[in-house]
């Protein structure tokens, strides 16, 4: 198996350590981004807002250009809505005189004249420039008045050359900032803490890299189970993708909208931060486990929204192709559309009323009478793919499908009589083959009994006791071939009564492994039998099962290379179990498995003198009698073979507790 | 004194085959060559122990011949038949033989089957003694705990300790399947590890040393794919 075997322990560990892991990433990173916001608020790196620290109200260089622009269009005459004086008056910032806050800032238009300012000295510009120690900085916008409308101005730049309505905003910090307004406070805060920035850096780093690894196992584990050669996915990887990432997106506003708004030193921003990251972990496992299984597409909500189109060109392309079906009912359609337009014309009229009605009830009864014949031709199809054969259906109970159900039975009698034919052909077979080995049988035990007896006479010719040899070992053989005979028509036939129960296969395993132990061991073949911690239970037939194992065994005891192993292994794969039988072949095994199976039947020259090559055969069928099923490979001079067989759940377990079911197991039986 | 064995074969040849054989064997050989010839060699011969029956023969079949028989006598009949079915097996058992043979036969084993059947029958015949406490009797099997032997038709076999101790436990549990793994526990008194197939060698051992063909075990029968019983006689 390719695939690494990982623990599924292991992957629980992992998930259960990365949720701590994240919400502590989360906490650190909250904690950064605040004293970085501090930060720039400390250097005037950023302009974005100013507060009077006792009033905590909040302003931004929006703020002033909107107040501008009232300010301004005040001065010029206009009349302000009742919405612009509102949002002028709550303005707050612009009563807060250079005094009360540390943020210093004017408007100047093009040629140098301050507009408006929050300084009271005569000349705001270099005053910003001397209290700012020179740190100003400059924001350009044009002032544009349009009446009548709530959002009566538009401050964009744009590429006019009207240089009259551009305006410059010019601002800086108060040096030393000596008003306590929010830009002072958040200075005070960031002074107090700047001596923590460096240990939760460093202490988030190392988490995120705690994290990071985390998170490229699970990467590496996504959708592996141990034992499983499948990608597992869970309930999660069937959402469909684009509603996963939708998801993941709002996370990712959420976040942002967390760093822009939270503020506070302990708030929503890390709860936010913590679930883009877990977000962002599940969509990227779920994606991988996706891809792995290369099931993103079939996943994907786009696949369902073309579904239908698919299904529609399928459909006018099969249409295409079933012309005769589709003319009746295209006929059908067309005329009942007709009459419903007819109908449509006249749809005041009382009468006409009452015809369309009875003429959709008609239809309706046409459909049910159509559906119930095809029903009747389904279950009839249903009867024969089960078996039963001959006159399925009754060709006047069907009239719209008449030729069909015609077929059908045609179909069903040809078939019937196929296989009443194969059936008496086949048992006619078994019963000739049988007759014929009893009346064969019995001058072969003469011979084989006079052969023995001549033995006891006092020959003593080489020659002759050479002859007898081999007339002893060749009747025997013949006794073998008629023995294998039979039973090989019996089985291919299914002349011969299946049992199947619950057996426990190791059991039977070694049961016949016991059985052959002196026999391999005289030929000096070990033995290496691989059995399961666990009993394998099977269904099968014992007697059959035995059947099959004393033909491999024995297979093996005449054709495997003397001083080599047989190995025995027994496999249990969930709902199969696998034995498998290999050996070392003696002679060159130049033959293809399948020939080995039917070179009797197909009369091969190349035989062996020792069996009857009916042996695999017989023990396939059996096999196959069994629901199984058995395949041989050839490998060089390895020669394998390998049995497929039901697993069953172990039965209670009911120790020493005699089988009540007497085994059919007349050998040798006796009536005492 | 010499035995009597009716052979009846409507094959001469075989019929003479197993004459020389079981002449050999020192028993008296009569011979028959269909159902109604044996009724009457029979009737005529009040001493004869044992028959050998062939079932396909002319005039009157082997399983009339031996449901008749069955009638008035029931000395020991064995069937001797080229049919091997498993149902003419059952046929022939369940009309009253008391073994079935099928062409062609080993002589050794047709010899052992013959001479177990008359111990059989003559030690049945006899009053049985009354069996001491440490002996169990299964069929033909004993089993003397005390003297830690075992005897097949009355004649000894000698078995291993752990064969013993395998027959004994079966013994004692007639009629019953165990397997490996429980014969092993209390064979053994040990925990089984169930790797190995020792159990199984071992049974197939004593079979070959109790059964006359340990393909078709009498008394210790091989329930495949559960394990192994004792069957009870």
């Amino acid at each position: 198996m390719a695939t690494p075997r990982i623990g599924s322990g292991l992957k629980a560990l992992a998930v259960c350590l990365l949720i701590p892991v994240l919400a502590a990433m989360s906490l650190g990173l909250a904690g950064i981004w605040q004293l970085a916001i501090r930060y720039g608020a400390v250097t005037g790196a950023e302009y974005t807002y100013t507060a009077a620290a006792s009033n905590q109200m909040y302003l931004d260089s929006t703020d002033i250009r909107e107040y501008y622009h009232y300010w301004q269009a005040q001065q010029d005459g206009e009349t302000l809505n009742y919405g612009a004086l509102e949002a002028m008056n709550s303005a707050p910032g612009f009563c807060h005189s250079a005094e009360k806050t540390n943020l210093l800032w004017a408007i100047v238009d093009a040629g140098g004249n301050v507009l408006l300012t929050n300084l009271a000295e005569d000349n705001p510009l270099a005053a910003i420039e001397t209290l700012t120690g020179g740190n100003v900085s400059m924001q350009t916008f044009r002032y544009r008045w349009k009446e009548s409308s709530y959002d009566a101005y538009t401050d964009y730049l744009d590429d006019t050359e009207d240089t009259k309505s551009l305006r410059y905003l010019r601002m800086g910090l108060r040096e030393g900032l000596p008003v306590y307004d929010s830009y002072a406070a958040d200075r005070q805060q960031f002074e107090e803490r700047k001596g923590y920035l460096w240990p939760i850096i460093n202490a988030t780093a190392i988490v995120a890299g705690v994290a990071l690894l985390l998170f490229i196992f699970l990467v590496v584990v996504a959708g592996k189970k141990k034992g499983q050669e499948k990608i597992q996915l869970n309930f999660f990887d069937h959402v469909w993708i684009e509603l996963v990432l939708g998801g993941w997106i709002l996370l990712l506003c959420l976040a942002v909208e967390g760093l822009s708004y939270d503020w506070s030193a302990v708030g929503v921003l890390p709860l936010y931060l913590l679930l883009f990251l877990s977000g962002t972990v599940i969509t990227i496992l779920t994606l991988v486990r996706r891809v792995r299984a290369r099931k993103l597409y079939r996943t994907s909500l786009l696949r369902q929204l073309l579904r239908p189109f698919l299904a529609l060109g399928r459909l006018l392309r099969g249409a295409a192709s079933h012309t005769r079906m589709m003319t009746r009912l295209l006929i059908v359609i067309l005329g009942v559309s007709l009459f419903e337009v007819f109908c449509y014309g006249m749809r005041y009229q009382t009468f006409f009323v009452l015809v369309w009605s009875v003429g959709n009830i008609a239809l309706v009864l046409l459909a049910i009478w159509v559906a119930i014949q095809y029903d009747t031709l389904r279950k009839a199809t249903d009867r024969m793919a089960a078996g039963q054969l001959g006159e399925v259906v009754r060709e006047k109970d069907t009239p719209f499908f008449k030729e069909m159900a015609r077929n059908l039975n045609s179909a069903g009698q040809a078939l019937t009589t196929a296989v009443e034919d194969a059936t008496r052909s086949e048992r006619m077979k078994t019963e000739l083959i049988t007759n014929v080995s009893h009346d064969i049988k019995t001058p072969l035990t003469s011979i084989i009994n006079y052969v023995d007896l001549l033995r006891t006479t006092d020959i003593t010719d080489e020659k002759a006791l050479e002859y007898i040899d081999v007339l002893e070992r060749k009747s025997r053989r013949l006794a073998q071939l008629m023995a294998d005979l039979v039973e090989a028509s019996k089985v291919t036939s299914g002349n011969i009564t299946v049992e199947l129960e619950t057996l426990n296969l190791s059991e039977l395993t070694k049961q016949a492994a016991g059985e052959f132990e002196a026999r391999l061991e005289s030929k000096n073949i070990a033995l290496v039998i691989g059995l399961p911690e666990q009993p394998v239970y099977v269904t099968a037939d014992g007697r059959h099962m035995w059947r099959v194992l004393d033909n491999l065994f024995g297979n093996a005891v005449k054709y495997a290379l003397d001083g080599t192993r047989v190995y025995v292994d027994l496999i249990d794969d969930g709902p199969r179990a696998i034995l498998m039988v290999k050996n070392v072949s003696r002679d060159p095994l130049n033959i293809r498995p399948q020939e080995l199976m039917e070179r009797f039947v197909r009369g091969d020259q190349a035989r062996n003198t020792e069996g009857s090559g009916l042996g695999l055969s017989i023990a396939r069928s059996l096999m196959e009698l069994q629901q199984g099923g058995m395949d041989i490979a050839i490998d060089g001079d390895l020669f394998k073979v390998t049995l497929v067989l039901r697993t069953m759940p172990p039965p209670a377990p009911v120790p020493l507790e005699p089988i009540t079911a007497e085994e059919p197991e007349p050998v040798g039986s006796d009536n005492t | 004194m010499s035995q009597t064995i009716l052979v009846c074969d409507d094959d001469k040849e075989i019929a003479a085959a197993v004459d020389i054989y079981l002449t050999a064997e020192g028993f008296r050989v009569l011979q028959a060559h269909d159902g109604l010839q044996a009724l009457e060699v029979l009737q005529r011969e009040e001493d004869i122990q044992l028959i050998l029956m062939d079932i396909m023969m002319p005039r009157m079949d082997g399983v009339r011949a031996t449901m008749k028989i069955r009638e008035s006598r029931n000395i020991p009949i064995i069937m001797l038949s080229a049919k091997s079915e498993d149902n003419d097996k059952i046929l022939g058992l369940n009309i009253g033989a008391d073994d079935y043979i099928t062409k062609p036969f080993n002589p050794m084993e047709l010899v052992a089957r013959v001479k177990s059947q008359l111990r059989r029958y003559t030690r049945l015949g006899s009053v049985p003694e009354a069996p001491e406490a440490s002996v169990m009797v299964n069929g033909g099997l004993e089993l003397d705990d005390g003297a830690k032997q075992v005897t097949v038709d009355g004649e000894e076999v000698s078995l291993t300790p752990v064969e013993y101790k395998i027959v004994k436990f079966l013994m004692e549990n007639r009629g019953m399947v165990f397997s490996s793994a429980q014969i092993y526990e209390n064979v053994w008194n040990e925990l089984s590890y169930g790797a190995d197939n020792i159990v199984a060698v071992h049974v197939r051992h004593i079979r070959e040393k109790i059964e006359i063909n340990p393909k078709e075990p009498r008394y210790i029968k091989v329930i495949w794919g559960h394990g192994y019983k004792m069957e009870k006689l």
